[in-house]
């Protein structure tokens, strides 16, 4: 059944980041993979899907939104969660993108735990419809 | 009888003389009328000449040939020229009594006139005529010698040899007592008295007169035979020259004073000598001549005359020519006086008073032209004497001024106020000098003027035996000083005001002389040094700075007195008298004389307590500034460890058990809560006030820590960061945290320089003087019209709310403060380098 675990990316040039997150979904129940660039987030998008993928803003190599509208392009089936330490919900761009659509939720360093899970499933559920709406033939899933 | 008067020459007759004239031609005539007319003119004698052959013209003539104006004679009456007709023929008939009556009548008329005498000439040809009368002319002739004696009447019978008949010109002979013949004067010893001529026994008479003139000529022989020897005598011993010459200028004799007092060892050398050559002056013998040939005599001619030895003496000369029977000189015979002495008195008198009527005149030109008005007092108060300065200046005529007393010249109000009289009273009193003073006097019509005047007492040249002599007179001088004033007053208005200039300055003002000595010290150096000028007037000013500094003070301004390169400004602490320290900055000058030597300085210092004060104050607040700058990245950043510490301790707090992932977890979170609080050191590190104690220090340490302050700044803008710092730096003195904020400018300026992101290059190196810090970006560059102004205060190209624009003026002062450099090399489009150097051994601080 592994298979069917929904997939999710997580982005942040902080690998002690990366494990806090990876250890909350993986014990949640989510297959996580971790990376802590930009450009190996798109190469591992390319080689398959995730249905989620949590991007922080600053990355040493991209700018967390660029990433996240390269991802919106590449894998238009992946929903995205936007973290960052910099900005806060309150703030224009973040509002803006959630708009866009570019992401559909924002986490604001430091979070409970309880705020990423509700966020991951949110998303896998969101991913999901998308996936049904788009394409109902492919219903096994 | 001897005649003790016997005339010699016309210019020896007097008023009682008869005289007969027997001439035979008209320049013997005229040779003897000429001297008895105008000698008769010249005594103021009444003349009267009675013409008969010749006119009145030719009378006359004779006398204006010989150089005498007679038109005021006759004007006056005292020459008459009458006919004889007019004169004794008024009947027609001669009658020798009425004559003699006529004449002295006439007399008598001229005496009540005022003339001293009457003097008489006739021409006797009209006896010729056969006129009635005419047979009595020698019993007048004879009578009229009774008349003349002792009488104030004088008369020359005129007869012409050619025309009278000679037994006529014989009783002529016999009836005048002297006979003039030709131009010769005789005492005529065939003159018969008048009494024995006219009695009846003329032969008698005769023999008595031949018989008398036998034995008188023989008491004459004897008589000349005696004075020939006392006359040798005489002219031997007489103390006066005596000479005797030829007309060509034969000596033919000298007494032995003469030789004496031309200095010939003889009489026989100087007979050898041309009495012509005698002359120094060779027209005085010229005009002696033609003197002589005039008169027949010189009187007192005086001259210089050559001695034997060649010195020079002046003589006086009196001569006469003698002559023969018929006219000829035969030689002069004169006296000489050596007056010498005598002249060369007259001479020193002469150039004592020249030279007396020189220094008159020179002391009145001085004291005329002098711009001083000068007036002489004397002891009556009076005005003596004033100069022509006082009269234009004072519009006084002379006449008005002089000898009048002092109150009518001078105004009342100008005595009263300068006390004129009491004080020229007390020079009289004291013969001392009074130094007046100021008084304004206005002369009429003319604008008021300031005079000093001063009272000088004029004394008398000091008698024998005295020290002093009395005071004769006092002068006032009185100098207008009216410009001088005008001008002194302005000086002293420009004077206040510059004076007021320096007192009310912000800075202190010192002037010293070129020691360095205080002059004056305004209000300001008072204020702020708590002395008052009078308390360090004379003071070195070295001394009043603080005791590690007055060694700097001197030397500078030793090197500002002798013009030697000085640094423009110093900063140098003064110790106030409450003993505290004030930070100066001084600047300096000197002041030059004409022949640009140093006669002073002046020291101008800025009281630097409150700007350092604002400085200090600017910095931090700048600092603040970047610290907000700052805090957007630092908040990022402490929130990233905030996130990992507080997630690992949630997923601790929900799997307890999992020993695999609490060890995970505990380490993360230790660490985050480490990195979190390096981050908050950091940052309140920079924003902690800044010590004020320099210290040494590592630069590349200084740059490391911005650095990592700031890394994430760098990363946020997409600035990739180069260091190149050399090692083993000597260490810097100075202050760390002032410097880490240079460099924290210089970063994140580089930064905003460089909005799409770029390349900083932050390198050190180890110069000779130093260390040189470059901080090179990649960005927009500056253009050149903004590069003067990039140190200012407040200069910005940045949007409003972005940046201060004081980043890098701060920059400036702080490197300043460490005695380095800062600048900017910059390329419009290709980026900016910013140097900042440091010396390893910054001055004494």
């Amino acid at each position: 059944m592994k298979q069917e675990l929904p997939h999710i990316l997580i982005v942040d040039d902080e690998p002690d980041m990366c494990w806090v997150l990876e250890n909350i979904l993986r014990l949640t129940g989510y297959a996580v993979t971790t990376t802590t660039t930009g450009t190996e987030a798109l190469e591992l998008l390319t080689e398959e899907p995730y249905a989620v993928a949590f991007v922080d803003v600053k990355l040493a190599d991209l700018d967390g939104l660029e990433l996240a509208a390269l991802i919106r392009q590449l894998s238009p089936h992946t929903a995205i969660v936007l973290i960052s330490g910099y900005f806060y919900q309150e703030d224009k761009i973040i509002n803006e993108g959630l708009e866009k659509e570019l992401f559909i939720g924002f986490i604001a360093k430091p979070f409970n735990l309880e705020e990423v899970r509700l966020m991951a499933r949110q998303a896998v559920e969101r991913a999901r419809e998308e996936n049904h709406a788009k394409d109902p033939n492919s219903g096994s899933g | 009888m001897i005649h003790t008067y016997f005339p010699r020459t016309i210019a020896d007759l007097q008023p009682g003389d008869h005289l007969c004239c027997l001439y035979e031609t008209e320049e013997e005539h005229r040779a003897v009328l000429t001297p008895f007319l105008r000698q008769g003119l010249e005594r103021g004698e009444k003349v009267i000449y009675i013409v008969d052959t010749r006119t009145a013209e030719a009378i006359l003539g004779y006398l204006q040939d010989n150089g005498l104006e007679v038109e005021p004679y006759l004007a006056s009456g005292q020459l008459a020229i009458l006919t004889h007709h007019n004169a004794c023929m008024r009947e027609g008939i001669f009658d020798p009594e009425g004559m003699i009556a006529l004449l002295r009548a006439e007399t008598e008329r001229a005496l009540a006139q005022g003339y001293p005498a009457l003097r008489v000439t006739g021409e006797m040809t009209w006896a010729l005529r056969g006129l009635p009368g005419s047979e009595r002319l020698i019993e007048y002739e004879a009578r009229l010698n009774e008349f003349f004696p002792g009488s104030k009447c004088l008369a020359i019978c005129q007869y012409d040899r050619r025309r009278f008949d000679l037994a006529v010109l014989l009783d002529v002979l016999r009836t005048h007592p002297v006979a003039v013949i030709g131009t010769e004067v005789y005492d005529n010893f065939y003159h018969i008295p008048p009494a024995e001529l006219l009695g009846h026994d003329l032969p008698a008479a005769k023999l008595r007169q031949w018989v008398r003139n036998l034995a008188e000529r023989k008491r004459t022989e004897e008589a000349l035979q005696n004075g020939e020897e006392r006359y040798r005598a005489l002219f031997e011993g007489v103390p006066v020259g005596l000479y005797r010459t030829t007309p060509d200028g034969q000596i033919l004799d000298v007494n032995p004073a003469l030789v004496k007092m031309l200095g010939y060892p003889d009489r026989e050398t100087i007979l050898m000598v041309n009495a012509a050559d005698g002359y120094v002056n060779p027209e005085d013998r010229a005009r002696w001549q033609a003197l002589m040939d005039r008169e027949g005599m010189v009187r007192d001619f005086e001259a210089q005359w050559r001695r034997h030895d060649g010195t020079i003496i002046w003589v006086k000369d009196t001569a006469r020519a003698v002559r023969d029977a018929d006219g000829r000189v035969l030689y002069y015979e004169g006296t000489v006086e050596n007056v010498t002495e005598r002249k060369r008195a007259e001479e020193a008198l002469q150039e004592s008073r020249r030279r007396l009527e020189n220094r008159e005149r020179f002391i009145t030109n001085i004291l005329e032209s002098v711009p001083t008005s000068l007036v002489v007092i004397d002891r009556s108060l009076r005005v003596v004497s004033v100069n022509r300065n006082f009269l234009e200046k004072t519009r006084r005529e002379e006449q008005a001024t002089l000898s009048r007393k002092v109150e009518e010249v001078f105004p009342q109000v100008l005595l009263k106020y300068t006390r004129l009289d009491e004080k020229v009273q007390e020079i009289f009193r004291t013969g001392k000098p009074v130094e007046g003073g100021k008084f304004a006097y206005r002369a009429p019509s003319l604008p008021t003027r300031t005079y000093y005047y001063r009272l000088i007492p004029l004394s008398l040249s000091p008698r024998p035996g005295e020290v002093e002599g009395g005071v004769e007179n006092v002068m006032l001088l009185m100098d207008d000083i009216t410009e001088r004033e005008k001008l002194g007053e302005e000086v002293r208005r420009a004077e206040r005001h510059l004076a007021s200039v320096v007192d009310s300055a912000y800075d202190l003002v010192a002037s010293m002389d070129a020691e360095a000595r205080i002059l004056t010290w305004n209000r300001a150096a008072e204020r702020t040094s708590g002395f008052r000028p009078e308390e360090v007037k004379g003071q070195y000013l070295p001394g009043l700075c603080v005791e590690e500094d007055q060694q700097k003070m001197k030397s500078w301004l030793m090197q500002l007195a002798r013009g030697q390169f000085a640094k423009k400004s110093i900063e140098i602490n003064l110790r106030t008298k409450g003993g505290e320290e004030v930070p100066i900055s001084w600047v300096g000058s000197r002041m030059l004389n004409d022949e640009r030597r140093t006669v002073g300085l002046v020291a101008v210092g800025r009281d630097l307590t409150e700007r350092k004060r604002l400085e200090a104050q600017l910095i931090q607040s700048a600092k603040l500034t970047s610290l907000g700058v700052m805090a957007g990245g630092i908040a990022h950043e402490i929130r990233n460890p905030l996130a990992i510490s507080s997630a690992a301790a949630q997923l601790l707090l929900e799997r307890p058990e999992d020993e695999e992932l609490r060890e995970g977890a505990v380490k993360r979170i230790h660490s985050g809560i480490q990195r979190a609080s390096y981050i908050i050191e950091n940052l309140l590190k920079f924003a902690r006030p800044p010590e004020e104690r320099m210290v040494s220090m590592d630069i590349d340490e200084a740059l490391e820590e911005t650095l990592s302050l700031l890394a994430n700044q760098l990363k946020v803008q997409q600035v990739e960061l180069r260091k190149d710092l050399a090692p083993d730096l000597l260490p810097v003195v100075g202050n760390k945290s002032l410097l880490e904020q240079v460099f924290s400018n210089m970063i994140l300026n580089a930064c905003n320089a460089m909005p799409e992101g770029g390349t900083l290059t932050v390198a050190t190196l180890a110069t000779k003087a130093g260390v040189e810090i470059r901080f090179a970006d990649t960005g927009v560059g500056v253009p050149p019209e903004h590069l003067v102004a990039i140190f200012d205060p407040f200069f910005t190209t940045m949007p409003v709310g972005k940046g201060t624009g004081l980043g890098l003026s701060i920059s400036y002062s702080i490197i300043q403060q460490h005695q380095g450099t800062i600048e900017v090399e910059s390329r419009e489009g290709q980026g900016s380098t910013f140097i900042v150097r440091l010396p390893v051994t910054p001055g004494s601080k």
